[in-house]
Parts: structure tokens; C-alpha cells; sequence
């Protein structure tokens, strides 16, 4: 009896071990780790970031990989250490009001204009791009003042996950150049 | 020579070689497994549904109390398709609670408006439940039913039917309360044709049954009413349930404990509302004629009938036109065009020691009253709605001998008092005035823009479904993993491990 027990226990010991080898460790990414610091935000001329609208295939916390031209896959050990639409929200609101003094973005504002994104492509591929693209709105009191286009592409150099989330935040940083240069011009 | 050879040992050879231990050893074991598993074979049966929807073959259990006591082994159509076959296998051991009255139905996700249940099969799936019955009888072929069915045997109390004039206004489910305690509920519903009622099943659970005697009404407390009152608008209203989905009330009358000698009669009515309870229970009353020669609109049957501003009883039921025309003639009632009007005295307004005395003395008093000058004349009630309310009142002239119509006494009437009308407006609107219905409309347009889209109420509300929309993705790898692979969490995920995106060429 007591030898039965014995090898039962290593048995289970042993597949326990052995399951806990097999898995392999998890990743968290960040977009915003190199964020400027502001010294001061214009309160004068407000305008109001709303929340930034992705697609479904977005709404999670696994890295998006672009495989072949329609088909995605989801990372398993590589996550975002937070929600997608926060962090580049965060991060838009950095960058922007790094680069205009004139005006100052904000996250909540009663009666100000308001700067909507929208996100529909935003993945590394398995080729070494990198693609952000979508759509931004000014609305002031319901009407639409400005609807542009944004399309930003990088390229891979070194490949991995690190480098593909270090090129997706400097895509982020250059929609907030496009975006500062298209509402200095409006 | 012959002395070095050594004789042969003859030995009888056994005729059972050692060789066929082993299978014989085999065939035993074999044969006992197969006998036991034949002698433990569960209770075969089956169970015609409608749909299957939720239902797993091999997967799906049946249960009894939430305990597992089988399992469904096969799903098919039935000859015609137009049904659903299930195969059910129940352990041997609970085989004694199907019998040919045992209930079966399926327990999914369930919500109405008197009633949210089964959530839980929503993450485990659904199961057949079963209520075991009492026949002695072996049955193996069962109709699910729709919904899960009243447990007879589960709590002690009273069942009787409530019976309605009204159009159904409550629900299998709809809560019974006395004096703000739940007592019951409603059970069934159906529909009296003969009598074109609608009837109600009601268990009152003990100990609130010890409360029902044959002085016990029931009125609907459903919805939510509105009552002006002189400091405002009041609204009433039993709880959340009672609004959706319908509740009653039950009690006795002021100033009666429950008969301890008559019980209560195995159908009872159910009054609209408790209002019109008080105005049709009462039993005891006299009944008084008035013949009207002014205007009686708004005058309603049961409309209040006060004396000095106190309540004493109601308008009756309307008279036919034949029955006024006899009573006009019986009565030698002169005035053209005057209406007949019932009103019933109710001594049981009064607070009286005795309920016998109580008719006899207050029929009296109508008398000698009467003999003094006193008069119904009609007053208005609501001049928002136009109802209008029996006053008695005296007036100067005086009646030497009270009439009598077949038993009722017939009190004199008057004119509409108008000049009194003014007055009442002018009382009203400095009510509503009070009502302070400005700072209210403000209040509520306050709150209605908290909930408009761009508001911070609405917002926060988004976020939180997007939040939860999130969570659920999330989540729906892992099941998915749970369902194909539940292997994989204790012996590691045997799929590729993740693409790594490369550098451009």
C-alpha cells in the first residue's frame, strides 16, 4: 500500500514538474515608457482628446500579428501591460502637448472643441512592417471642422517584439506631428 | 543386467491441465465485470422536448435538487421530426423517483418580469431538472414541460382561487403581501368562460394562512399610483416587483380580526384596488333612494357618500330604467326627468361596538335626520377630473313623514352647490402652488440631463460596458482552450509556440 502510494505521488510530482517547465515566460509591453515631459499646458485654447475608438481585434491585451495579407494572430506571451486605446491615448495627449503651445489637449473639457481618433489598423506583420491607419475628427458643438486620413508605415529593423512596439510607438509619435501640423494649418 | 536399469514411476496424468488457470481465472473476472456493470445499469428512459437547444449528448446532466442523477446518452428526432427524443440514463440507485408522475423540464437562463433564474447554467449549461411524483407506477417515456412546475410538496400553507371581473393583471409568480410581509404568490392562471372571470391560483404560506378567514379581501396593489395630497403629489407604489409584475394584498377589514369560525371560501374576489375593496366589502349597510333632478355626471358607482366632510358611504350600482320608472311610480315622484340613485349608509364607517345594534341605530338616526332637513345634494369631487361626490346636508325645509320604497328610505335632494365652486378652485391651485412643482421639474430635468449621452453618467456607463466587452474577449481564448484542450492547463499547451515578426528584407 504505502509503495503504491509512493509512486503515485512521484508520478503526479513528476507531471507537475514537468508541466510547470513546459510553459513558456509571459511579456508585457508598454508604448508610452519614453514619455517628454510637459512644462506647461495652455488652458486658454482647449482642446478635448475623446477616447480612441479601435476595432474589436484590438479590444484585448495580445499583441496583434499580421501573418499574411488577411489573416492575424494573436500573441500568447506577448501582451500590453494595459489596454491598447489608454495607452495610445495617453501617449497622443504627451506628444501633442509636447509639440503645440498654443493649444493645450485635455482628457475632459465642458465646452471646447473635441479631437476624436479612430484606429482601424495597428499590428507589426510578419514581413517587418509596422502599420498605423485610420481616421481623425475636430468637432466643435456637434459640427465637424476637419476630417483627415492618417497612414504611417515602419519598417522592421532588427525584428522581435521589442522593436516592433518601439516602432508602433514612434508611429503613434508621428500621427501626433501629422495631427499638431494638420490643426496649426486649419 | 535387469538390476541397473531403474523402473518407470508410473504417474497418473491429471486430466485438468494447469495451463487453463489463467484463462479460466480471466473468464471470471470478465464475466463478473459484465455482471456487474448489466446488474448497475442505470434506468433507461426518455424524454420528448421541443428543442434541444443547450443539450449535450454524453454531456448534459439530469439532476434532482442539484444533485447528478444521470445523464442524457442520445439525442434524435421523433417519427415525424416535428419533436426532440432524448435518452436518458438515470443511476440505478435513483431509478425510485421516476414513476409515470415525475416532471421533467429543462433549466436554462429564464427571465420575465416576475421572475430571473437559472444564470447559472449560463457559464455550466444547461440541465434537466426533475420533480419526482407520487404514483407507484414505472413510466419510461416523459413530456418535458415548458417551465419549471409549482412544488406541491415543499411548503406548508392554503391554496384557493382568487376570482377578477378585470382584465389579467398579474402573473404566475405575482407576490401576495400582508401588511408588508410576502405571504404567497400566484401559482396558475386561467379564464373562467361561463362566467367570463379570471382566475387566479393563490398559495398563502403558513404561518401568513392563520390570517385568512371568510372577513379576508384581497385588492391588486399592482402599478404605481398618484394621489394628490395638500402637501403635493404622492405616489404609491408596493416595491420594484409589484410595478413590472403585479402583487396583491390581503387583509381585514378596520377594526375585524380574522373569523376564527368561518374560514375562508375556496374562491374569494379580488378587488382592483383597495379603494374599491372598501366600497364593495362592506356587508353590512342601509340602503337609501335619491331622486336627483339636476345633473348627475360624474356621479360614479362607487363614489364616496359623506356627511360633514366624513365618509359614511358609497353611491350604489346603477339603477336599470325600468326599476327607476317603478320606483318613481311607487314613490309618487313627481319631478320629470329625475334620477333614481342607490347610496348605501355603511355603519361599519363608524367605529361602534356592535355590528347588529350599530344598522338598526345609525337607520334610525337617518330617519330622524331626514325629518330635520337633511338632503343629498351632489358635489363636485376633482374639478380636474369631474367627479362628483353625494354630500348630505341640511337644508331649511323640513319633511313631516320620511318616505318609504320598497323597504329604502328615500332622502330628499338638492340643487348642485356652484357657489361653493370657487372656492374649491381657488383651494386647489394654491395647493399645486405649494406643490412646489417648479423646483421639481428643475430637479428632473437635472437628472434626465445626467443620463443624456455626453454626460459624465453616461460616459462612466460606457466605459464600464466597454470594460466588460473587454474582459469577455479576453476570457473567450481561455474557454476555448477549456473546451478543446482542458488537458493543456495541467500538462502545458502542446500548440506552436508565437510568431515573431521579422525584419524587413
Amino acid at each position: 500500500m504505502k509503495l503504491r502510494i509512493a509512486i503515485l505521488s512521484t508520478f503526479v510530482f513528476m507531471t507537475c514538474i514537468g508541466a510547470c517547465s513546459s510553459n513558456p515566460k509571459m511579456h508585457y509591453y508598454l508604448l508610452d515608457s519614453d514619455f517628454k515631459v510637459n512644462s506647461q499646458i495652455n488652458m486658454k485654447n482647449k482642446i478635448m482628446l475623446e477616447d480612441i475608438v479601435v476595432p474589436m481585434y484590438l479590444k484585448q491585451s495580445k499583441i496583434v500579428l499580421r501573418e499574411k495579407k488577411q489573416k492575424i494572430a494573436l500573441a500568447r506571451f506577448h501582451s500590453w501591460g494595459e489596454s491598447l486605446p489608454h495607452q495610445v491615448k495617453r501617449l497622443l495627449l504627451n506628444y501633442l502637448n509636447s509639440e503645440n503651445d498654443a493649444t493645450g489637449f485635455v482628457k475632459e473639457c465642458d465646452k471646447c472643441k473635441k479631437l476624436e481618433i479612430e484606429i482601424n489598423h495597428f499590428y507589426p506583420t510578419s514581413e517587418g512592417d509596422v502599420f498605423l491607419n485610420g481616421y481623425f475628427y475636430l468637432r466643435e458643438n456637434g459640427k465637424i471642422l476637419l476630417v483627415e486620413h492618417f497612414y504611417i508605415k515602419k519598417e522592421l529593423e532588427v525584428g522581435g517584439y521589442d522593436e516592433a512596439v518601439k516602432k508602433m510607438s514612434m508611429a503613434l509619435v508621428d500621427l501626433a506631428n501629422d495631427i499638431s501640423n494638420k490643426l496649426k494649418e486649419h | 543386467m535387469s538390476k541397473g536399469i531403474p523402473k518407470a514411476e508410473i504417474v497418473k496424468r491429471s486430466k485438468f491441465s494447469k495451463i487453463w488457470i489463467l484463462p479460466i481465472i480471466t473468464i471470471i473476472i470478465g464475466g463478473g465485470i459484465i455482471i456487474d456493470k448489466i446488474a448497475n445499469q442505470g434506468m433507461k428512459i426518455e424524454l420528448i422536448v421541443k428543442s434541444a437547444e443547450g443539450i449535450e449528448a454524453a454531456k448534459t446532466k439530469v439532476k434532482l435538487k442539484a444533485v447528478d442523477i444521470g445523464i442524457v446518452k442520445s439525442i434524435h428526432f421523433n417519427n415525424d421530426a416535428s419533436r426532440v427524443v432524448l435518452r436518458l440514463e438515470i443511476e440505478k440507485e435513483m431509478s425510485k423517483f421516476i414513476n409515470k408522475d415525475t416532471k421533467f423540464w429543462i433549466v436554462k437562463p429564464r427571465v420575465t418580469s416576475s421572475e430571473v433564474s437559472g444564470l447559472g447554467t449560463i457559464l455550466s449549461g444547461s440541465y434537466i431538472s426533475i420533480l419526482p411524483g407520487d404514483s407507484k407506477r414505472k413510466y419510461f417515456r416523459f413530456n418535458a414541460l415548458d417551465s419549471p412546475p409549482i412544488d406541491f410538496t415543499s411548503q406548508n400553507g392554503t391554496r384557493f382561487t382568487l376570482f377578477s371581473t378585470e382584465k389579467k393583471a398579474l402573473n404566475v409568480g405575482s407576490k401576495i403581501y400582508y401588511k408588508g410581509f410576502e405571504a404567497g404568490s400566484i401559482e396558475a392562471i386561467d379564464y373562467d368562460r361561463k362566467d367570463d372571470t379570471v382566475l387566479y391560483q393563490a398559495f398563502i404560506k403558513d404561518p401568513y394562512d392563520e390570517m385568512l378567514s371568510s372577513s379576508t379581501h384581497f385588492w391588486n396593489i399592482s402599478g404605481i399610483s398618484i394621489q394628490p395630497s395638500q402637501s403635493g403629489f404622492k405616489l404609491n407604489f408596493k416595491s420594484i416587483d409589484s410595478i413590472f409584475g403585479g402583487a396583491i394584498e390581503f387583509g381585514n377589514l378596520k377594526n375585524r380580526k380574522p373569523s376564527t369560525s368561518k374560514p375562508l371560501a375556496s374562491k374569494v374576489r379580488l378587488y382592483s384596488s383597495k379603494e374599491d375593496m372598501l366600497n364593495h366589502s362592506v356587508e353590512d349597510y342601509i340602503e337609501v333612494l335619491a331622486f336627483f333632478s339636476t345633473s348627475i355626471s360624474g356621479l360614479k358607482s362607487g363614489a364616496s357618500v359623506e356627511f360633514k366632510g366624513m365618509r359614511v358611504g358609497t353611491v350604489g350600482e346603477t339603477i336599470s330604467l325600468e326599476d327607476m320608472i317603478s320606483l318613481r311610480e311607487k314613490g309618487n315622484v313627481k319631478e320629470e326627468g329625475s334620477i333614481a340613485i342607490s347610496l348605501r349608509i355603511e355603519p361599519s364607517r363608524f367605529v361602534l361596538t356592535s355590528e347588529k345594534l350599530a344598522i338598526e341605530r345609525v337607520e334610525q338616526y337617518f330617519k330622524t335626520q331626514i325629518e330635520n332637513g337633511m338632503q343629498a345634494t351632489i358635489k363636485p369631487t376633482n374639478i380636474l377630473t369631474g367627479t362628483t361626490k353625494v354630500s348630505l346636508d341640511y337644508s331649511k325645509s323640513k319633511v313631516s313623514k320620511v318616505k318609504i320604497i320598497d323597504g329604502k328610505i328615500v332622502i330628499p335632494t338638492g340643487g348642485i352647490k356652484f357657489f361653493k365652486l370657487a372656492n374649491s378652485v381657488g383651494e386647489i391651485l394654491n395647493n399645486l402652488s405649494k406643490a412646489k412643482i417648479k423646483e421639481t421639474v428643475d430637479d428632473l430635468r437635472e437628472v434626465l440631463a445626467g443620463l443624456k449621452p455626453n454626460s459624465g453618467v453616461y460616459k462612466n456607463m460606457e466605459k464600464t460596458m466597454d470594460n466588460i466587452q473587454t474582459l469577455l474577449e479576453e476570457v473567450r481564448p481561455v474557454l476555448k482552450r477549456m473546451e478543446n484542450e482542458p488537458n493543456s492547463f495541467i500538462f502545458g499547451d502542446s500548440s506552436d509556440p508565437d510568431k515573431i515578426p521579422q525584419a524587413k528584407e
